[in-house]
């Protein structure tokens, strides 16, 4: 057949015009089969494959995934604290009197005699853990080294690595011309470059409460995403936790993040076991340890 | 001197303007597999048409995901392909949409590799020895995904927190993307001593299965954890669709156009019937061809490192689009010259379109590639061939 519109060209030499007895060998199908099988049956097979690896996948990571966390408070009821000590055996020690301050006539503060001032001491504070004092912005925090590792520090910046846990804490610090809402902007932008898909965690379990640093109160946010290699390989869920403070000299940020923060620890999940842990260093923290 | 039997033969043959030869006059230049259409409408008028070698139809400056993979499909089955492949893609997008992300991701990680395997069976490409090639090609990728897999998690700091520094630069956007080649080739590269493999689509095949499987087996293994997080993990779904296209499409093809084209240059080379190796060009070379390859993993891989997400993944798609149009542009210059070697015989049915065409390198009627279908669908030699036309060289 002419495609071209125009006059059927003639044959090449050596060549009829009518076509040659068709060459296959004795083995062969009468029709070359150019395929295994039919066009229509490849894109059957290949969507039928594709939605069973995917169904298979699916199950395997229905059954490996994590039960929801238990509350530690049955919900919409008055929650107490478990006692911590054993009640002593025979019942409660009785009342005992306290004695009253022992004081003689004549001792009272004359009106117009010096005040005695505060008391001081010179004795050193009580360091429980390892310090971590920064002199170029003069601050410091206490570190547990059985829990964390100083694995980089710098100037206004301090990385702690989890060494049970698959987890990092960030303090960073600058002086207060930046705003804590800035440095929270700042915070998350480097948290977007291995932390893709992050959206805001509204599940109350994760909430933070009362966010402070040093006992100085902030704002903060909790996230949740998707950790990713260094190759950009998506590879853990991850959750972001960070708090923002400032106290008018300073502001401090601290970041902490968590891979697979719902695994279980304990009766706890991941990320709560290491906010816990993120908690003792931010109780230590030292606005002025210059 | 020429004779009236000369002057009669000349007038029956006509000059293809693509490859420049006196082919008989058909549909198609049975050399290049050019269509003849404006030689017949303007004969002699020089007016070079860049057409793919393994698939006519299509230009040869194209960015055509499917024809350049799969060269070596007949046009029926590479539309079928296409289908297929877009269909994966839309399930995929839903699984997406529905904030199923492991299980969109376990499906974007097998996409090309499901493609590449389906092609290596359909065609019936390696019909005599079909596991040990696959398995030279496929499973070595695989293997070496889960070692380099491996490798990635136990580098210091492999969930990839914290401050990206020099060394990180380093060995996240040059060292990593170099092993990631060399594991890649060097399965097909076992393949190189066998001569029987020695077409420019066996190398193309061989390093283009081994780098879709290594991608694919390297993205699973590395997400193993994040299948325990939950069918359905936190996340925006917009971000995850950005980062599957990435994995999914955009790697994988990069990945087996730069290996695919340094495996073809290296069949080029070594094992193609071509006795005049210059002009093949720089592309016939393998050091060359090694050097861009790199190339092109190195500046994926900085792009990965250093750019968020989005502008990265418009980089990657530029090079994504760089190595097809390289490794067509391979595969376009080998099916050429490889044709050059073959003097015009017999007469053979084209398994493409059933008609009688000489049997050389393209047929004058459809125009596919007779070297690009599977080997199964090749006719075969046989003493009682019809009479042939004078070879044109």
């Amino acid at each position: 057949m002419n495609t071209f519109g125009g006059p059927q060209p003639a044959p090449p030499p050596g060549y009829s015009s009518n076509p040659p007895p068709p060459f296959r060998p004795s083995w062969a199908p009468s029709q070359p089969a150019p395929a295994r099988m039919s066009p229509g049956k490849i894109v059957a097979v290949f969507v039928g494959v594709l939605l069973t690896v995917a169904l298979i996948g699916g199950i395997l990571v229905m059954l490996s995934a994590p039960p929801p966390p238990v509350p530690p408070c049955p919900p919409n009821q008055p929650c107490a604290p478990i006692p911590s000590l054993p009640p002593v055996a025979g019942g409660s020690p009785l009342p005992i009197a306290t004695p009253r301050p022992q004081g003689s006539p004549g001792t009272l503060p004359t009106p117009g005699a010096p005040v005695p001032s505060t008391p001081t001491s010179d004795s050193p504070p009580v360091v429980a853990n390892t310090l971590y004092t920064d002199s170029s912005l003069g601050y410091s925090f206490e570190y547990d080294p059985e829990v964390f590792d100083l694995t980089d520090h710098s100037d206004g910046s301090a990385v702690l690595s989890g060494q049970f846990f698959d987890t990092q804490i960030w303090v960073d610090a600058t002086t207060a011309d930046t705003s804590t809402s800035k440095m929270i902007e700042d915070e998350l932008g480097f948290v977007d470059r291995f932390l893709i898909a992050r959206v805001p965690d509204t599940d109350t379990y994760d909430a933070l409460l009362g966010p402070s640093i040093g006992y100085v109160a902030g704002q903060g946010g909790v996230f949740s995403g998707t950790l990713t290699s260094r190759d950009g390989t998506p590879v853990a869920p991850g959750g972001v936790a960070l708090i923002s403070s400032t106290d008018g000299r300073i502001t401090v940020a601290v970041v902490v993040i968590v891979g697979t923060p719902d695994a279980r620890q304990g009766g706890e999940t991941q990320e709560h076991a290491v906010r816990t842990a993120a908690d003792d260093i931010l109780k230590t923290f030292n606005w002025n340890a210059q | 001197m020429t004779t009236p039997h000369d002057e009669q033969q000349s007038a029956d043959l006509i000059k293809c303007n693509q490859c420049g030869n006196e082919v008989p006059r058909m549909e198609y230049c049975i050399r290049c597999g050019d269509p003849l259409s404006d030689e017949y409408s303007a004969e002699g008028r020089a007016q070079a048409r860049d057409r793919f070698a393994a698939a006519p139809h299509e230009p040869l400056r194209t960015v055509a995901l499917i024809s350049t993979l799969f060269p070596q499909l007949p046009r029926a089955e590479m539309r079928m392909f296409r289908v297929a492949f877009l269909t994966g893609a839309a399930i995929i997008l839903v699984l997406t949409l529905l904030g199923l992300y492991p299980v969109a991701l376990i499906s974007s990680a097998i996409l090309v590799p499901l493609l590449m395997l389906l092609y290596i069976w359909v065609v019936d490409i390696y019909e005599d020895d079909p596991l040990s090639i696959i398995g030279a090609t496929m499973l070595w990728g695989v293997g070496a995904g889960v070692v380099y897999g491996f490798v990635v998690r136990a580098l210091p700091n492999a969930a990839g927190f914290g401050s990206q520094d020099t060394s990180g630069v380093v060995l996240n956007g040059i060292a990593l993307p170099l092993l990631e080649g060399a594991l890649m080739i060097a399965g097909p590269l076992f393949l190189l001593p066998q001569k029987r493999f020695n077409d420019v689509l066996d190398g193309a095949t061989f390093g283009a299965a081994s780098a879709v499987a290594f991608a694919g087996t390297h993205v699973i293994f590395q997400a193993l954890p994040l299948l325990g997080g939950g069918l359905r993990p936190a996340g925006d779904p917009l971000t995850w669709v950005i980062q599957l296209i990435s994995l999914g499409v955009l790697q994988p093809v990069i990945a087996a156009g730069a290996i695919g084209s340094a495996a073809a240059a290296f069949w080029l080379r070594y094992r193609s019937p071509i006795t005049d190796r210059k002009a093949l060009g720089t592309v016939g070379r393998p050091v060359v061809a090694v050097i861009s390859a790199a190339a092109l993993l190195v500046v994926a891989g900085l792009a990965k490192t250093l750019l968020p997400l989005i502008p990265a993944t418009i980089v990657l798609a530029l090079i994504a689009g760089l190595a097809l149009l390289w490794l067509r542009a391979t595969l376009h210059l080998g099916l050429q010259q490889e044709s050059r070697e073959i003097p015009v015989s017999r007469s053979i049915v084209c398994p493409n379109c059933q008609h009688s065409t000489p049997e050389h390198t393209f047929c004058g009627h459809c125009g596919v590639a007779l070297r690009a279908l599977p080997r199964s669908a090749r006719p075969q030699e046989t003493p009682t061939t019809p009479p042939s036309p004078k070879a044109a060289e």
